[in-house]
């Protein structure tokens, strides 16, 4: 079925949407969620929970991008409870290393202003991938999106590993300039 | 700010970003040989042979037959180098796709004609065979050639299909489709109304698409188009699965031809 008609049975509030939609893309959504979590049972239930987010979003929402909208909840569910295992001292290997990359880029004190507004810096941060080359942006947008690991990367760009972690490293240098030059305090 | 706050927000990025990148890792398996676009235009041609009227039916003006594995030709360095220049390649969004109707030729007053390839190379002046074509796909030469009565050239597509064939190969391939006459297919890549960007490979300017598509077995995979003139030669590649390097490659074979 085309997402137009998923979308469509969201809005009819018609269950066979679930369906629908859980029959096109459990096979993106749980390699989103297994990407975070590395519980099997902790990314089924992220990914059934999906589907049920979906239903709850939409109406009021009508996704351009079907899958995008979709791989995007199921992100969030699996991040919520890999905070919680954090919290239990449980975390998965590859997410711990994604955080510590990450580190590089914050300083890990609270912004005595408050947080910056999520929405507001995920549009510069937007902005400043619509400016990367398309190659340096897809290596980016899957170790930090899709959280692949540096092996998946470096077959799927043909590069060597040392390379993307190279490369990798430069983007978060250049993103956390262009942030900081940019008034935000990370 | 922690790091987990800010893995938060990077989930906040565009939906073009995510989908742009959406597609599978690694070659995937297991799902029928299926071919989108360019099947699609061909299934219109074949379509509209069929539905004529039972007195015109005659042999389909589409005809395969095995093409020769194409011999080494040099091609640009392969972008998995890391030294290869990403810069020079630019890579448009393709908004959407739209399907036309072939023109229905009555046999009448045109005929569907079959060239050799010594006719084919004859009449477009050169040798358009892809040399740097992977490993994994076998060729396939396909035409739809419409000559009226009077002599006059109407249609002249001449499209040379590279496929995987193998069982879970998921429709990974690509046509090279080539007309004096500029057609070269009944789908439209619908490029950005602004700023369409070409890029320049051995000296001819390409414009090069991309479309994420949605996989049957869940994700995306990519679709690329190449378009570039040749000699008076519009020449399209549509390819599917496949990946920008491959794409780039090929092109490169073509236009490095004599």
């Amino acid at each position: 079925m085309d997402d137009r008609s998923i979308i469509r049975l969201y809005w009819e509030r018609n269950p066979e949407a679930i369906t629908a939609a859980a029959e096109k893309y459990t096979a993106y959504c749980t390699a989103i969620a297994r990407s975070i979590l590395s519980s099997r049972e902790d990314a089924e239930e992220c990914v059934n929970d999906t589907w049920l987010g979906a239903w709850n979003a939409i109406p009021p929402h009508r996704p351009k991008i079907l899958a995008s909208f979709l791989g995007r909840i199921t992100r969030n569910l699996s991040l919520n409870r890999l905070k919680r295992s954090l919290a239990e001292k449980r975390c998965p290997g590859e997410t711990v290393l994604i955080l510590d990359e990450l580190s590089e880029c914050v300083s890990g004190r609270e912004d005595p202003a408050g947080e910056c507004a999520a929405r507001e810096l995920a549009e510069e941060i937007d902005r400043f991938l619509s400016a990367l080359p398309k190659d340096k942006r897809g290596l980016f947008v899957r170790r930090y999106w899709y959280m692949d690991p540096i092996p998946s990367l470096a077959k799927r760009f043909g590069i060597t590993e040392n390379h993307v972690s190279v490369t990798l490293n430069r983007i978060r240098g250049q993103l956390k300039t262009h942030l900081t030059e940019r008034g935000y305090i990370l | 700010m922690n790091n987990i706050t800010l893995l938060d927000i990077l989930g906040g990025i565009s939906d073009r970003h995510i989908a742009e990148f959406a597609g599978e890792t690694s070659r995937p398996a297991a799902v029928p040989w299926k071919w989108l676009g360019s099947a699609a235009c061909l299934a219109l041609l074949l379509t509209a042979l069929f539905l004529r009227p039972e007195e015109d039916i005659q042999p389909p003006i589409i005809h395969g037959e095995s093409l020769p594995q194409s011999e080494t030709v040099p091609a640009l360095p392969p972008f998995s180098d890391p030294t290869a220049d990403w810069g020079q390649i630019l890579v448009n969004d393709l908004d959407h796709l739209a399907q036309g109707a072939p023109r229905y030729y009555d046999p009448a007053e045109y005929d569907h004609v079959q060239w050799s390839e010594a006719e084919i190379l004859s009449y477009f002046g050169r040798d358009l065979t892809p040399a740097a074509v992977p490993d994994d796909l076998t060729g396939e030469l396909h035409q739809s050639v419409v000559i009226s009565h009077q002599g006059e050239i109407c249609l002249d597509m001449v499209i040379r299909e590279y496929a995987a064939r193998e069982k879970g190969a998921h429709g990974r391939g690509f046509t090279l489709t080539a007309s004096r006459l500029g057609i070269t297919g009944c789908c439209v890549y619908i490029l950005p109304e602004n700023e369409v960007k070409t890029s320049e490979i051995g000296g001819i300017p390409v414009t090069i698409g991309h479309r994420p598509m949605p996989a049957a077995e869940g994700g995306f995979y990519d679709l690329y188009t190449a378009e570039f003139t040749l000699d008076g030669i519009a020449c399209r590649l549509v390819s599917e699965r496949m990946t920008l390097e491959e794409v780039v490659e090929i092109v490169a074979s073509v236009i490095a031809k004599p």
